[in-house]
């Protein structure tokens, strides 16, 4: 399954693009994959979002999502780095 | 409750959220005729503004960005959650910026209006709090020989809250 990502901040700079797409093994029962598995694929995958990894969440359908939440096909999802707004 | 029973006893229903991420300049006055009206006794308001320095830094300007679908979404999130907490709290409005902020200038503006002052005093204290916190809002701030992706203090404990521990994976 590929899932696309959004970027924003850091690391949107980083991979010097507003999204990358990601393809992961999704389970076979659902076709699903969960906020940690793709956290792990994003770092295996895209090197130079190593740094910010650590520190980010993700975002799915706009909510910030724990690790074991499903990531299914057509959901919006965003890594988001430290924020600073205010 | 009808109108008249609402001027009777003081208080006026919620009226829900204005929110705005815009790019021109912000002016306080904006938010501020936002949530005015009759049955308060008080509007509190905050202003977030570009300060000249930062860790020792000379800052020449801030760069906003944002997930603008989300902060909105973060953002009533978070005013639904202020006006639970305080019914009295008649509107709440909440301007952000997006891109320059030059110093001097508002990132960000505030205003709550109540029957009574603590109410909106306390309510825009939680609302800033909770926006830093957590609405997905990026600064960057502009030196003279360079930049930087600041992180609010508060994003630890947002972090903390989702991953179950604060500590660096």
């Amino acid at each position: 399954m590929r899932i696309r990502v959004l970027l924003f901040a850091g690391a949107k700079e980083a991979m010097r693009a507003g999204a990358v797409d990601v393809e992961v093994n999704a389970s076979s029962a659902d076709n699903t994959v969960s906020v940690a598995e793709l956290m792990d694929s994003l770092r295996q995958t895209h090197p130079p979002l190593a740094k910010v990894l650590p520190n980010s969440l993700l975002a799915v359908n706009q909510e910030y999502a724990e690790d074991d939440v499903r990531i299914k096909e057509g959901d919006e999802v965003a890594l988001i780095p430290p924020i600073s707004g205010g | 409750m009808s109108a008249a029973e609402s001027v009777t006893n003081g208080t006026g229903a919620q009226l829900p959220p204005h929110i705005c991420l815009r790019e021109d300049p912000l002016h306080l006055e904006s938010v501020i005729q936002q949530v005015e009206d009759g049955s308060c006794g008080a509007v509190a308001s905050f202003m977030g503004t570009t300060r000249n320095h930062s860790g020792g830094k000379e800052v020449t300007a801030l760069d906003y960005e944002a997930y603008a679908p989300m902060a909105e979404k973060t953002i009533a999130e978070v005013c639904a959650e202020a006006q639970a907490k305080w019914p009295q709290v008649r509107r709440i409005a909440v301007e952000h910026k997006l891109g320059s902020c030059p110093i001097g200038q508002s990132g960000v503006n505030i205003a709550v209006s109540s029957a009574h002052r603590a109410d909106a005093m306390d309510c825009c204290r939680y609302v800033i709090d909770e926006i830093k916190a957590r609405a997905p809002i990026w600064k960057r701030e502009i030196y003279a020989d360079g930049s930087e992706w600041r992180e609010n203090a508060e994003w630890r404990e947002t972090i903390a809250a989702k991953k179950g521990c604060g500590c660096k994976h």
